[in-house]
């Protein structure tokens, strides 16, 4: 009996079947890695916790003071709070009536309006609660709130900042890596340069250029951060990029692709970037994690975000001194965001470099 | 081997080989803020003056145990003879008071003369010394200010020209001449400022004098870390003082003291170390470790180690003693009048000034941020200090956020394009520029301005550095607004209001207020001894205070000093920032350092 094709099987196995790409071959063995799905939950939850706060879908209220100060978490009712349990203020003198200025203020005059201005204000007090969810901060601020805020300050810094100078260092590394030369003689002297001087202090030195520059005073805060942490942290990356380019140079790919007419610029970003693209992606974790803290020294240094925003970084700050009194929640509440996030970030990045890379199959 | 075990025989491992030497007795301190230097006319912080009050011996010096505080002599042999109507003032000098050794003195022992005290005088009058402190003399003395006009014409101060007001008729006279009747001058002499100063030292170590600060205090300067670690160690060429003081009769803390310590030599301390910490935490931590032996609790801290007022028991137990007292201080926070955005008298900008004074929520300031340890200050002058009035209150200095708005409206700063904030009344940007700090106390006083003043509609920008940098700024006229503190040099209000005085500005009157009314009032009441009618011309210049505003007197600070067992006779004096002279430790009940 002669073998015969039937129509079902020829239909069954078209001829050119497209192979998938990188990327949907990276995507297929990411969802195969539980680890990697639940870290990429976490980080998409932050993403949006951070878009719902920049839009003021959630945490909009952060700065209102709800509570007496360093409100008890609403699972320690009971607890003394010393600092919270204070009366009127202690003023000696309430009881004693107002001198009378007006034969001297040049207010006077308009003494009568200024009341009627006033009696046409109205100021509302807010009554403020014994305890919060997760307890106050020294203002009586929810902690809560104020996490959740400091998480799109925090995330915000780290992410950009991290992104730009991965961005930075990749792209310089490329060029330096790929074309070596005088290109690269020079882009490794400016590397030397930047490299020779420690890091905190570089900081330190963008810190004061663009802090004491009266044309930069109005984008003082998170911009500035973002600026300084992205102009100072490439160098890491450049260095090892700047390895990777020059091992993938000579690889057969990349002269097949010299060979089918490819540019430089293709060659670089289109061939070589997607197999170095493991190592990108785990400095970029490395960094947005580096970044938050680095946040922390700026504020600290007052180039970081301004007093009326918040970060993870600031909430730290504020519970070292709370600590001593017994006054944990913002530590915890800080710190285990900030835990979770970067444990996750890093998580993922893990995954996603696996997931990324060729030689994993 | 056999050096290591001679070593432990002879370190009493064994046996004794001899008697043990006794323990160096040291003190250990914090500052919150670094010292700048040790010349005592160029600086002016108060860390920087409590090495120098350690270091040099003016004249007379405040009782230590006595309240309220009292002068007496301390080089001098007695109070000095006042003559000529309260102008001439007569010292005489107690001889055999000599110098620490130094390589200025060519290997001789230096005795202190009246000349000595006459450099510090004319000194003051140095352009090139830039005193902060000139205000002490300045206008006051007679030929002082044609000396010193004269020198800044010829860019050279002539110390051997004469100068009228200032004669050492022999080698232990000193006559100060004024030019007209000063009550509180005698108090300058009471100050590190008017310390014996060695001329030769001076000009051997020239622009480097700050480093070198020798005098005829109970302490030299052993070692100087810059902004990290200051050593003091006993002088040991120190006169011959012993403990001596006048506590009042019902005053049992101070007549326990007196009683314990009476007739001991003084200094009773070997060593002393002073360690920067600016921020509190360590501090506290290192305080409450005992490797701080004594220090004011940081306001964060006030509330847990003072609760209802009394020291917490978790301090008791370790044997520690609290004292809780008003300091004769005030925190200020001041406007410079020349300042383009927010200073000038013309009635917009006083009602802008007007406006964040009300904006201010003095009760948060005092509960939140303070915790308790401050009381509100209705005036430029703190209780304990002559002068002050606890029935002066004004309406310009209570918290009243809807009588701040109706002014800034009635004024014409008006929200013009809608986001939130007001602008000027010509319609131009409104931002008002706050200088501050960068540590955990100032952060919390700034977000408390920020919320007050966004509250009103006043958009405000914190520009943070060191409180040197900061301070040069500030008497070079260029911050705009900057809260400070200014402690007692002698107890008397004029000491706070000489502050705004028109011809102190660029010195002690960062705020540059010039105002002719209020310079009348202070050079009437300059003039006059402490009584109801001189408090009548502080009341009326408080007054004008409230009105111009060039200052918003905020809180009188409450002291919160612990200290630990091993420290013998301490008690905090409301005018010295530090009492070593008079303090003893008692080594055997200190435990083992970390």
């Amino acid at each position: 009996m002669s073998a015969v094709m039937t129509e079902a099987a020829s239909t069954a196995a078209p001829l050119h079947q497209p192979s998938p790409g990188l990327w949907t071959l990276a995507w297929r063995r990411l969802k195969r890695d539980r680890v990697g799905m639940v870290a990429l939950v976490i980080v998409v939850f932050f993403l949006l916790l951070m878009a719902g706060s920049y839009t003021g879908l959630v945490a909009k209220n952060w700065s209102k003071e709800v509570g007496v100060s360093y409100a008890n978490p609403s699972f320690m009712a009971g607890a003394e709070n010393l600092e919270g349990s204070k009366s009127a203020a202690a003023d000696p003198q309430a009881n004693v009536p107002y001198v009378d200025l007006s034969d001297i203020d040049p207010l006077a005059p308009r003494y009568k309006e200024w009341e009627e201005r006033t009696a046409k204000i109205k100021i509302t007090e807010t009554p403020r609660a014994e305890t919060l969810p997760f307890g106050g901060d020294k203002w009586g601020r929810d902690v809560i709130l104020k996490a959740v805020k400091g998480a799109e300050t925090s995330i915000f810094v780290g992410l950009v900042a991290a992104f730009l100078a991965t961005v930075i260092g990749t792209v310089l590394g490329a060029l330096s890596g790929y074309l070596g030369g005088r290109i690269g003689d020079a882009l490794e002297w400016f590397y030397n340069v930047f490299t020779s001087i420690p890091y905190i202090l570089l900081i330190l030195a963008f810190a004061a250029v663009f802090g004491s520059s009266p044309a930069l005073a109005e984008y003082k805060g998170v911009g500035m951060v973002v600026a300084i942490l992205a102009l100072t942290g490439w160098t890491g990356i450049y260095r090892l990029v700047r390895a990777e380019y020059i091992k993938h140079a000579s690889r057969e790919y990349v002269k097949a692709a010299q060979a089918i007419g490819a540019s430089h610029q293709r060659r670089m970003f289109v061939h070589i970037l997607p197999n170095v693209s493991h190592v990108c992606l785990v400095q970029l974790s490395q960094h947005v994690v580096q970044f938050i803290k680095a946040e922390v020294i700026l504020s600290f240094l007052g180039l970081g975000v301004p007093v009326d925003s918040v970060s993870w970084g600031t909430m730290l700050a504020e519970a070292q001194a709370e600590l001593v009194i017994g006054k944990w929640w913002q530590l915890a509440a800080a710190g285990l965001s900030m835990a979770v996030l970067v444990t996750a970030f890093s998580m993922l990045t893990d995954s996603l470099r696996d997931a990324l890379d060729p030689k994993i199959k | 081997m056999r050096t290591a075990l001679a070593a432990a025989l002879c370190t009493g491992l064994l046996w004794p080989c001899a008697e043990a030497a006794p323990a160096v007795k040291t003190l250990r301190h914090a500052f919150l803020n670094a010292e700048t230097a040790f010349d005592p006319h160029a600086v002016s912080d108060i860390y920087s003056n409590a090495i120098t009050d350690a270091i040099f011996d003016p004249l007379l010096c405040y009782d230590y145990l006595a309240r309220p505080a009292k002068l007496k002599p301390n080089t001098a042999a007695a109070l000095p003879e006042v003559t000529d109507g309260g102008r001439t003032f007569t010292f005489r000098l107690k001889p055999g008071i000599y110098f620490a050794d130094d390589p200025a003195f060519n290997g001789q022992k230096r005795e202190l003369t009246a000349a000595d005290y006459a450099y510090s005088l004319r000194r003051l009058y140095d352009p090139a010394v830039k005193s902060p402190w000139l205000w002490y003399v300045e206008g006051k003395i007679v030929g002082g200010d044609e000396a010193h006009a004269a020198a800044k014409k010829r860019g050279l101060f002539d110390y051997d020209a004469p100068i009228a007001g200032i004669e050492t008729p022999d080698r232990y006279t000193l006559r100060v001449k004024l030019k007209s009747t000063d009550y509180n001058f005698i108090y300058v002499f009471a100050t590190p400022q008017l310390g014996g100063m060695a001329r030769e030292v001076v000009e051997k170590y020239g622009a480097d004098i700050g480093a070198h600060p020798v005098g005829t205090g109970p302490f030299r300067l052993a070692e100087w870390k810059r902004s990290h670690k200051i050593v003091l160690e006993r002088n040991a060429g120190y006169r011959d003082e012993v403990f001596d003081a006048e506590p009042a009769a019902g005053d049992t803390a101070g007549q326990a003291i007196l009683k314990m310590q009476k007739g001991k030599r003084l200094p009773m301390i070997d060593r002393i170390e002073v360690n920067i910490i600016e921020e509190s935490q360590p501090r506290w931590l290192a305080l409450q470790a005992g490797d701080l032996d004594y220090g004011n609790v940081p306001t964060e801290y006030a509330g847990a180690a003072f609760p209802g007022g009394r020291l917490a028991p978790f301090l008791a137990r370790k044997g520690m003693t609290g004292q809780r007292f008003v300091e004769m201080d005030l925190v200020y926070t001041y406007f410079n009048i020349d300042h383009p955005v927010v200073g000038g008298l013309t009635p917009e900008r006083i009602a802008l000034r007007r406006a964040v004074a009300l904006a201010y929520n003095y009760a948060e300031d005092v509960q939140v941020i303070r915790n308790g340890g401050a009381v509100k200050a209705e005036s430029a002058i703190p209780p304990g200090a002559a002068g002050y009035d606890p029935a002066f209150r004004t309406a310009a200095f209570q918290y009243d956020p809807a009588r701040a708005q109706a002014l800034l409206d009635m004024a014409g700063y008006k929200d013009v394009d809608g986001d939130g904030f007001r602008e000027n009344p010509d319609g131009s940007p409104l931002t008002l520029e706050m200088t501050g700090e960068p540590d955990s106390t100032i952060k919390q006083f700034n977000e408390l301005w920020s919320k007050n003043l966004t509250a009103v509609g006043l958009r405000v920008r914190f520009n943070l550095a060191k409180w040197q940098e900061n301070n040069k700024q500030a008497k070079a006229g260029k911050l705009a607004i900057w809260q400070l503190a200014w402690s007692a040099d002698y107890p008397d209000g004029e000491n706070f209001l000489q502050n705004l005085y028109g011809p102190n500005a660029g010195q002690s009157n960062f705020a540059n207020f010039r105002l002719p009314a209020f310079d009348a009032l202070y050079d009437k009441a300059r003039g006059m001894p402490a009584s109801p009618e001189r408090d009548k011309l502080y009341a009326e210049m408080n007054r004008l205070i409230a009105v111009y505003v060039p200052w918003i007197p905020q809180t009188h600070r409450q002291r919160s000093e612990v200290s630990h067992p091993w420290l013998v006779g301490y008690r905090k004096h409301p005018l010295y920032t530090q009492v070593w002279k008079y303090l003893d430790i008692d080594e055997s009940k200190r435990g083992p350092r970390s």
